[in-house]
This record gives structure tokens, sequence and C-alpha cells, in this order.
């Protein structure tokens, strides 16, 4: 008996033992701190230190310094009250010293023990190439109907820096409570931190016939008398008007061969051309989407931009806070992803938007009135043309009418956090986008409540609109390929290299994210 | 070998190895490279004054019972008794509100965050009126640039 348990704790340790090797990600933050001039009394220092001086100058010694005797001597730049640099200095006498600041990292104990232990999750469970991508899910809201929740909305899916912060509205099927509440939680179920900036429900009155939509274009639309007789054909010539024909558990994706020849050589856009019977003395239709993007996107942006670059993808981070960086990245994303809206007019297609932003967890709904322009024949033709297997569509409808509708913005009334605590604080810094944000780690949630008012007779639909962005973690396979550590380069990333290694981990890794999409509890 | 020995040098690789692997997966950048990016100037803050003004700029010191900031081209004190929160920085905004300060600790914070660490000598805050073109430090209650 002793034995089988002293060799179980072997083993048991064995395991903790590789569970700490593999969860090797540390949680740290640079900065300074003060120290008394006491601490550093006859001791050399190999971090950059600052001293302050009683004249308000300061003497940086970036690489360190030696404090002995009655003075501070080594390589230091010196600047002055007004942080104007002067000249070098070598050193300066103690008395005229009042201070130092030490610049150090320091361990987030908590943090690392999360990062840890979410990496080594993701580490154990990535000893195949799914390993690239995991999570790129973003702020998920869910609707809280007497204790029951269910996925309403996924917000800035592809906002991966300050810069790129935007704003996302999302249908929602949620309605207020018997007294007039809408309750709505807030999750960080990836291994991101989020910066949430604002949040709104806002509310759209509608006629009882109609759709209610968000626009891409902003504001809302409403949409009636659904086209019957459309017919809707993909890239390889399928016909799937019936996969796209309402909203159900079978959605439309793109078919194997083209994939297949897209990573051959061929064209790398795969497309939906739906064709409805053109009505006369109506000059635009509405269409209505209901899709979400694959993983594609989201493994690019894992292996390509971050997985490949190793290390460097840490300065990559930092230089998207660069315009010019980020333009580069956003004509690059922009040319070879999202969706192009396109109407046929006579032989032409005329481009009508691109759409970009759905994220690769919950439907988005969206609605967007169209040119009913005449195509070649008296029909009118629309066109959805995306990347190779970048989307999952489960509707695609054509209304006979189409209408912009007034919408009223709803203030968050309140914030509960995950300890039932009201929070004031998060009500203040939600309501209004600006410079104060609330910031969330993987596994945090928090609830707000919207007073939505109490309307019996009203038709109304209400969409979320949240605004933010998000930071990606590091995994610690990426840390570890600093040897192929490339630079990401947009111009050297060919369209056709990125399906084909989407097409060999993608089976498996739509099956970890929709199984597993909640690593941290 | 004795096993003593064995195991000194095993502990010896393991812990390098160890280090090895921590220092490859920080994430925060190196001092090094925060400390020649530095200014070495204070925090913005937006100073939120009980009577209702906001007043942007630069930390430059943390006193006992006030904060000096340089707002406005303008060396201004404000007391804690008339203000009622400060937002410190830009990037990840930490807000210093009512009842939860003057506390030791957030002013404590407030200092090393400010371009003065240790407090503004009379020689330097001399210096500083006399880049602002003023004579004595502005009373952010009355604050009028």
């Amino acid at each position: 008996m002793v034995s089988t348990f002293s060799r179980a704790h072997r083993s048991l340790l064995l395991a903790a033992g590789c569970f700490l090797v593999v969860a090797c990600v540390i949680s740290t933050t640079t900065g300074k701190r003060k120290v008394e001039l006491s601490e550093l009394a006859g001791t050399s220092v190999r971090v950059p230190i600052k001293a302050h001086l009683l004249d308000g100058s300061v003497i940086l010694f970036a690489d360190g310094a030696t404090v002995a005797g009655s003075a501070v001597t080594g390589s230091g730049r010196r600047f002055d009250a007004l942080r104007r640099e002067l000249a070098p200095s070598a050193g300066i006498a103690l008395d005229s010293v009042i201070g130092f600041e030490v610049y150090e990292r320091r361990v987030n104990p908590f943090r690392t023990l999360v990062y840890s232990s979410a990496a080594t999750a993701v580490s154990v469970i990535g000893t195949t190439a799914i390993l690239i991508a995991l999570f790129g899910s973003c702020p998920t809201i869910y609707g809280d109907s007497a204790g029951s929740q269910t996925l309403q909305a996924e917000s800035f899916s592809y906002s991966i820096a300050p810069l790129l912060a935007k704003r996302d509205v999302d249908r929602m099927s949620i309605v207020p409570d018997a007294a007039g509440v809408i309750r709505l939680v807030v999750k960080n179920e990836a291994l991101e931190t989020h910066h949430l900036d604002h949040m709104e429900v806002i509310e759209v009155r509608h006629g009882r016939n109609e759709i209610a939509l968000p626009s891409p274009r902003g504001g809302a639309i409403a949409v009636s008398e659904l086209a019957t007789g459309a017919m809707v054909r993909d890239g390889a010539g399928r016909d799937v008007t019936t996969l796209v024909a309402r909203t159900d558990e079978s959605a439309f994706s793109t078919d194997d061969g083209l994939l297949d020849r897209a990573i051959a050589g061929g064209p790398t856009d795969d497309h939906l051309t739906i064709t409805v019977p053109r009505r006369p003395g109506v000059d635009s239709v509405g269409l209505m989407l209901r899709a979400r993007s694959s993983l594609l996107t989201t493994s690019v942006l894992y292996e390509h931009l971050m997985g490949r670059q190793g290390a460097l993808a840490l300065d990559w981070m930092g230089d998207l806070s660069r315009i010019t960086t980020l333009a580069k990245l956003a004509s690059w994303y922009g040319g070879n992803f999202g969706m192009r809206v396109e109407v046929q007019d006579g032989p032409r297609w005329r481009r009508v938007i691109r759409l970009m932003d759905f994220g690769p967890t919950a439907w988005r709904t969206v609605g967007l009135a169209v040119p009913s322009t005449r195509s070649v024949d008296d029909s009118v033709r629309i066109r959805l043309v995306f990347a190779a297997d970048a989307f999952r569509i489960d509707q695609l409808s054509i209304a006979h009418r189409v209408r912009r509708v007034e919408q009223r913005n709803i203030p968050i009334a309140r914030a509960i956090d995950s300890e039932k605590k009201a929070r004031a604080d998060i009500v203040t810094m939600l309501s209004r986008a600006d410079d104060r944000e609330v910031e969330t780690h993987p596994g945090d949630h928090f609830s707000i409540e919207f007073d939505a008012g109490r309307e019996a007779d009203a038709i109304r639909t209400f969409f979320f609109a949240g605004e933010g962005y998000y930071v990606e973690w590091l995994r610690p396979s990426w840390m570890k390929q600093g040897h192929a550590a490339q630079p990401f380069s947009p111009a050297q990333t060919p369209m056709r290299e990125m399906l084909r290694s989407w097409k060999g981990g993608r089976d498996s890794l739509e099956l970890l994210f929709f199984s597993r999409r909640v690593p941290i509890t | 070998m004795t096993f003593s020995s064995l195991r000194s040098r095993s502990l010896r690789a393991c812990s390098v190895a160890w280090l090895l692997i921590q220092s490859s997966c920080m994430t925060s950048p190196p001092p090094r490279r925060i400390a020649t990016v530095d200014t070495h100037r204070g925090v913005s803050v937006i100073v939120h004054m009980i009577d209702g003004p906001e007043y942007y700029g630069e930390l430059l010191a943390v006193r006992d019972s006030s904060i000096v900031v340089l707002t406005r081209n303008r060396i201004a004190v404000g007391s804690f008794a008339a203000i009622m929160g400060i937002t410190v920085g830009e990037s990840a905004p930490t807000d210093f509100t009512t009842g939860r300060w003057p506390l030791e600790t957030s002013l404590g914070k407030l200092a090393t965050a400010s371009r003065f660490p240790y407090g503004i000598a009379a020689s330097s805050m001399a210096v500083l009126l006399e880049s602002t073109k003023q004579s004595a430090p502005a009373d952010l209650r009355t604050f009028a640039p």
C-alpha cells in the first residue's frame, strides 16, 4: 500500500512537474520603483536606475550604476527639471541625490497562475496544428432571462489594437422582463484582455410584419415581404437555396473541391449569388444576411500574424499603435478578407459594400438596402464574394420592402459584478465612448441592466451596441518558435498559403473551438 | 559520484533550464527598453473637481494634502478637499475616487507616477514657475487660465 501510494505520489509529482514546465508564461509588469539611498549603498546595480537630484533634474543610468563611497557612477543621460536633455553624466555626488528609482520586471502571481493554467490547457490540447489558433471570440454577450443564459452577441471581433477599436451592433432575440428590464451578461471567454469602452442597448419599433435589422452602414432598417422563388448558387455551381432559406441548424460553407482548387492555384474567392424576379417600380430591395465567420480568419490572425513571428509578435503588437503599421495591416486584411456585396447592373457587377464584422462564435444578422438594378435579364442578382471557406451563412433572403426606422438608445442603468455587488463605476465607464474603459481578463464576467420599459402593445426589437478592442495573449507555442520567427509581412503572405494551412487543421480546430470555447471557468 | 552531488548537479541543470524557460516567456518589455523611452515626465491625469470642472494635465508631484499638476501651461495645486477624483493614465486609466483616497497606498502610487516622485524642491519649483511665467502656483479651485 505504501509503495503504491509512493508511486502514485511520484506520478502526481511528475505530472505536476510537466504541467509547470509547459505552463511557462510568466505575467510580468515592467515599471519603476522608488528605492531609498540606504538600500543601494555599496552596491552595483545592473538594471536601469534613475537618480533624482535636488535641483529637480534626473540622471538615467540605462545600464545600471555603482553606488559606492560618496558618489553614484555610471554612464548616464541627464535631464533638467523641465526634462530637457543636458550633457551626458558619468556620475554625481550622493549629497545631490534625493532618491532613486529602479526599472524592473515584477511578476504578477495571480495572472501568472491564470496565464500558466490557460497556457497549459492550450499546450496539452494542441499537440497538432490546431495550436495555431484557438480562440478569437472577443466579448460574448448573453441574455439573462430568469437565470437562463442565451448567446446574443459577440462584439468587436477583429479590433486587436486600440486604433482598431470600433462599435459593433448585434441584433438580439431577448425581450424585457415583466419589469421592463433587459439583463445581459458580459463574459471574457477567450485568452485575451478585453478593453470595453462603451455598451448600450438600442430599441427599434417596427410593424408586426417587419423584421428590424442593424445596418452595416449605421442605423437600422425594417424589411418585409420576403421574396419567394429566390435561387442561390455558390462558386462551385451548387444550388444552395434550401441551405440558406431560413434560420435553422444547417448553414452554407464552401465546397471542399473549390477550396482544393484554390489551394492548387485556382481562384481563392468563393461567392453566393442570389437571384430574384425584379418587382417593377421598386428601386431597392432589402438583403437580410445571417452569418458568422469560419475560424479561417482566426487561424490566419494567430498563425501568420502572431504565431509565426514568435517573440517578435510582442513588438508587432506594440507597432499596431502606429498608424502606418495599422494601415498596412488594414489594407492587407481588407483586400483578402471580409465579404463584398455586389449587385449586377446590366452585364457588370457593382460594388455595394464590404462587410467585415462577423465573429466566429455568434451568428450576426444584418440588413442592407441594395439598389434593385436590372441584371442581364429581368431579375435582381446580388452576389456575396468572400475568401474560400471564410464564412458560414445560415440565412440569405431578399425583401421587396425596406425602410429605415428610428432607434432609441438605452443606456446602462445598473452593473453587477461577479460577486453580486452593484458597480456604479462600471456604469460610468461604459456609459460613454471616452478614454475610460473596463478591462477584463479570461474568466471575468459581469451583468448589466437596461431599463427598456414595459410596452405590451409595441413591437420592439433590441440591438446590442458595444465598442472597444482586445489584446491577444501570446501562447507558449508561439514563443517557442523563436528559431523560425519572422516578422509578419502582408506582401509576402499569399492567400493560397493561408488556405493550405487552414484546411490542414480546420476540422480539429472547429471541433475544439466549439466544444471547449470556454477554457477558463 | 555521490548521491548528493548527482542531486546537486541535477538541481542546477533543472534550475538553469527553468530560468531559461521563464526568461523566454515574460509578458512585459525589458526594463532597459522602458527606461530608454521614458520621457521622465509625470503621468497624464484628469482632475475632477467637486464643483464640476475637469483639468487635464501632467502630474508633477503629490503632497500630503494636495497634488501639483501642469495644466493648460500653468502650474496648479489642487487640494484633496476640493477634488472628487483623479483619472490617471491614458492607455489603461485608473480612477482614484472619493472614498478610496487619499489613502496612503493610493498616494504612494500617484507619487511614483509623477514627474517628481520625491517632491518638488523650492529651487525646482522656481524653475517650473519661471517656465510658465508665474510667480506662484495657481489654485485649481479658482483656476482661470
